[in-house]
């Protein structure tokens, strides 16, 4: 008589989570009820999870769900509009390819400041040099309504999300309000970092682009504008 | 603490040791990697909840998500090996769809992770995760379905209509030379 198959392990995790229902449900703990290497196994989740939960304790990523403060951004807000006039635009600027319905009109201008302590706003030169830990928050003026992403290849060659943080879509984006919600916080990978900001008049697709960043292109898909700045992390 | 982040705390505690493993064993063992992939997918949950429509239960959105993320990953580095034969689908049978060894090394399935890493570009979260169960974890179409909270029938033609594109997408990486 052959062994019984063990309980995948997907099964054993969304029993253990507590998140199994039904004839599933049913099965998972006929199994466990059958089987002492089962229930050893399961005993051995639960351990690693108790483990994992100590020493990666929620609050750390609960931390960066924190939307900053209205006033503090309010009052910084005015502060980014005198800078960015004082200083003119220093932003790199490129037109999509144009595809009739999506051609867009005007121009796209991207860009970054950072926080310094008492909340005031420095608007980043192309090549300025940033900390790790440092503040940065983007504004991104559109020609008009539609999707809005900032992406980044980091000086170790990392595509990643900053806008909207972590996510797949880009977030829609009505053209006037230029300030981008939340802020990030660089992380200690140095070197050369070169950020993005997206633009089309459609919602589209961020894998693709942040491979084409992972292999050192361009961003570059139809209908989409780009412009991008670059800083040194040290 | 604010009503959000005590939901965030719940959910953290609840399925995030699940999403780290998960991580972890597609990455091969990166605990960096896996450490990023699940605060990404704790984020992006989070951030999207509001706008996620329809009945998935947590766990089942953030296994998809965790496995997509991990994939993702992999397939920037991925090599074509060849390792995953037709692709071929057997939804009337018992036992499971493959047999590679996951320990003693894990070499094959290794492999065969990174050939489906390249077979699953432009797949949505729900086909990519169905695909690595069956055809690289060697999990029972049964046993998807109830991972996933989906039925065994819908698991079937996802996983029918995966195959036959990726069958295409095998032959030109086979012919491309890049084994």
């Amino acid at each position: 008589m052959s062994e019984p198959r063990p309980i995948p392990d997907a099964l054993l995790e969304r029993y253990l989570a507590g998140a199994l229902t039904g004839e599933a449900l049913a099965r998972v703990e006929r199994a466990l009820a059958d089987s002492p290497s089962e229930r050893a196994r399961l005993d051995a989740l639960r351990a690693d999870s108790a483990a994992f939960l100590i020493s990666h304790p929620p609050g750390k990523i609960a931390s960066r769900l924190a939307t900053p403060r209205r006033p503090r951004w309010l009052w910084w807000v005015p502060v980014v509009a005198v800078a960015s006039a004082a200083l003119g635009v220093f932003i790199v600027q490129r037109e999509a390819e144009a595809e009739a319905e999506a051609t867009v009109k005007g121009s796209l201008v991207f860009t970054a400041f950072r926080q310094r302590e008492g909340g005031a706003a420095e608007a980043l030169k192309p090549g300025a040099v940033v900390r790790p830990g440092d503040r940065v928050r983007f504004s991104v003026r559109a020609p008009g309504a539609g999707f809005v992403a900032v992406l980044s290849r980091d000086g170790a060659g990392h595509a990643s999300v900053y806008y909207p943080f972590a996510a797949s879509q880009p977030a829609a984006h009505d053209g006037n309000e230029a300030l981008l919600p939340d802020a990030i916080r660089l992380d200690d990978v140095l070197g050369a970092e070169r950020v993005w900001a997206l633009f089309s008049a459609r919602p589209f697709e961020l894998s693709p682009l942040l491979r084409q960043l992972e292999r050192g292109e361009t961003p570059s898909a139809t209908g989409l504008s780009t412009a991008s700045l670059m800083w040194t992390k040290e | 603490m604010s009503d959000a982040t005590t939901r965030f705390n719940e959910l953290y505690r609840r399925y995030a040791p699940a999403v780290h493993r998960r991580a972890l064993s597609l990455l091969g063992g990166d605990a960096a990697a896996a450490q990023d992939v699940t605060q990404d997918v704790f984020l992006g949950y989070f951030r999207a909840e509001a706008r996620l429509t329809g009945a998935a239960q947590p766990f089942t959105v953030l296994y998809q998500m965790a496995t997509y993320q991990s994939v993702d990953r992999l397939r920037a580095r991925a090599r074509w090996h060849g390792k995953l034969g037709a692709l071929s689908l057997d939804e009337d049978a018992e036992g499971p769809a493959a047999q590679l060894p996951a320990d003693a090394g894990g070499v094959t399935r290794v492999e065969a992770t990174h050939d489906l890493a390249l077979l699953t570009k432009g797949e949505d979260e729900q086909t990519l995760t169905c695909a690595v169960l069956y055809f690289v974890e060697g999990y029972t179409t049964q046993e998807i379905a109830d991972t996933l909270d989906l039925s065994r029938k819908t698991v079937g033609r996802a996983l029918a209509a995966f195959g036959a594109r990726a069958r295409k997408r095998a032959e030109r990486l086979t012919v491309k030379g890049t084994v």
